[in-house]
């Protein structure tokens, strides 16, 4: 398996000279098999790019798979602006959380309408099917093996765990850690005072995702913020690279590729958390990779 | 009065090397009258660092009013607002004009819903937010003279906007397609004598999506401000498909053909009028 890096960047695309080099697009991931099939895990911007280069390549994309993660516009904004979704016979499997694939039509029909992109769902070729996913219920999806675990994020995200090839890769974003706040449905100002039954869930929450990214060959983190700025944010959302090192230390993780960069970090910002990180990740046996626009990925299995 | 473009891109923002120079952030313009005070159109992505620049300022005690007039409801002119920091400051006045067939309080709620928006409300501001349907008569906000007509565009979404301050006149119509035949007269009105009409141009590939819907291309804007009488003509909110190369070549070829002045909005430069 391999991971093809389209878009890395979290909350809104980020054009400019200064982030020319990890990459401006949000959150898009192309996982291929040895053998040349695909799973697109989040849609955004970056997809549009992969869209651009499979008409440059004239290729079709025939029936494919598309994870989301949730539908923050950040994740989905690509969508409307995909090419193969205007090649009669593409089919798209989408596959989200339970009340995400039903406020996903609604978000479609909102496309429909004409109110946020200039195209309507009505003249898409393709033809789109929407799947609920549940944490634990394990699907298949083209040559893939996918397992499904919730995240720590407003409105909820679910992570992904992608098995094929005899490797594994897993997903896991959007997510804030699992000791500070508890993300349900509803705005929150700042955080708010735990309960005993949140600390159960924010318990189970993490004994989830480390059970599910156990033994995993590449494991791709939402580390939106550096430590100093969590601290101000905490209530966002998003973790940081320390926090995915500690959910990934000891559990057989052989990469961790940090993703989802915040987008006021520039380009040397960036060089300076991945060496940080290279480093602090070769102390604990853990290569750690900073990930950029355009990057292709090995997924390699244990020896 | 003087505009700066935060952003020129249209439909979704470009990052990559092929639009560095022109910049890749979609449609943000900050204009302002000689006595310093700031209206925005549009707040596309080029909008997040306007929102920083502006904290420099009365905003950033609170203290801060903006109109904001929206040339569409599309992502590439308002998706940036809930990254807008202005507006997370109490105190800040930001009034939002727009037109959409549900109303734009019904948009702005769907922009900002809980599922797709981690902000779950436009209410969830901080800054008092005005949102106001376009007005049907000529208004006054900031030390600004605004007139907004609706404009031939797919969705019904789209307003010509008309900006007079200082005995200047600035047009912007960026969210207009042009369908065959006489030019609007809503579209004609917009523009009439403007010292400055800032124009959409789209590149269009045969067969790509925007061929079939997504503004008028630039021939089009030149015809508009010729039929207008517009001094001079502004192209703005670029095809994602036009690459700084494009782009320039598409200049060269309307000042081939024009007695006006033609210019391609840049990110970051500024326009006096």
């Amino acid at each position: 398996m391999q991971a093809v890096f389209w878009g890395v960047r979290g909350s809104y695309p980020v054009p400019g000279p200064e982030t020319s080099r990890y990459g401006g697009n949000t959150s898009c991931v192309e996982i291929r098999t040895n053998a040349g099939e695909r799973i697109i895990v989040d849609a955004g911007t970056g997809l549009v790019r992969l869209g651009e280069q499979l008409v440059q390549n004239g290729e079709q994309l025939g029936n494919f798979h598309l994870l989301l993660s949730h539908l923050h516009w950040d994740h989905i904004q690509g969508l409307p602006f995909f090419a193969p979704i205007y090649q009669q016979g593409t089919q798209v499997s989408l596959h989200a959380l339970r009340s995400d694939v039903a406020k996903l039509p609604e978000v479609l029909r909102r496309v429909a309408r004409h109110e946020f992109f200039p195209v309507s769902m009505d003249e898409w070729a393709a033809r789109l099917d929407f799947h609920e996913v549940h944490a634990g219920r394990r699907f298949g999806a083209s040559a893939f093996r996918v397992r499904p675990f919730r995240l720590n994020h407003p409105f909820g995200a679910m992570g992904y765990r992608i098995e094929a090839d005899g490797t594994s890769c897993a997903y896991v974003c959007d997510t804030a850690p699992f000791f500070q706040v508890l993300h349900k449905k509803h705005f929150l100002r700042g955080p708010e005072p735990l309960s005993t039954a949140d600390r159960r869930a924010l318990q189970k929450l993490r004994s989830g995702l480390v059970e599910a990214i156990r033994g995993c060959d590449t494991v791709i983190y939402d580390t939106h913020y550096t430590p100093e700025e969590y601290e101000r944010f905490p209530h966002f959302g998003h973790s940081t690279p320390d926090q995915a090192l500690q959910v990934c230390a000891g559990q057989d993780v052989r990469c961790l590729v940090l993703f989802h960069h915040a987008p006021n970090h520039t380009d040397d910002q960036m060089d300076g958390i991945a060496e940080q990180y290279r480093a602090l990740g070769a102390q604990l046996g853990m290569e750690v990779v900073t990930a950029r626009e355009g990057m292709t990925l090995p997924v390699r299995g244990g020896t | 009065m003087k505009l700066r473009f935060w952003g020129v891109r249209g439909f979704y923002p470009t990052p990559g090397a092929e639009f560095a120079r022109y910049g890749g952030n979609t449609a943000a313009c900050e204009v302002r009258n000689a006595a310093g005070q700031p209206l925005l159109v549009d707040v596309g992505t080029g909008a997040v660092g306007l929102g920083r620049a502006l904290m420099g300022e009365a905003f950033g005690r609170g203290a801060g009013q903006l109109p904001i007039l929206l040339t569409d409801t599309h992502l590439d002119h308002t998706g940036a607002l809930p990254f807008f920091i202005p507006a997370f400051v109490p105190g800040n006045r930001l009034d939002l004009y727009g037109a959409a067939p549900v109303g734009l309080r019904r948009v702005l709620d769907a922009l900002f819903d809980p599922h797709v928006c981690p902000i779950n409300s436009i209410d969830n501001l901080s800054a008092t937010i005005g949102i106001r349907d376009l007005p049907s008569t000529p208004f006054e906000n900031n030390g600004f003279q605004i007139a907004g007509r609706r404009v031939p565009h797919g969705n019904d979404t789209g307003v010509g906007w008309r900006i007079e301050a200082d005995g200047k006149v600035l047009a912007f119509l960026t969210a207009v397609d042009h369908p065959d035949g006489p030019l609007a007269e809503s579209v004609l009105a917009i523009a009439r004598d403007a010292d400055l009409l800032v124009h959409i141009a789209t590149w269009r590939d045969p067969g790509e999506w925007s061929s079939r819907r997504g503004g008028a291309v630039a021939h089009k804007a030149l015809a508009v401000a010729h039929g207008a009488k517009a001094k001079r003509l502004c192209l703005s909110h670029y095809g994602p498909r036009c690459t700084d190369d494009r782009l320039e070549e598409m200049v060269r070829r309307l000042r081939d053909v024009s007695s006006l002045p033609v210019m391609a909005s840049r990110e970051g430069e500024e326009i006096e009028l």
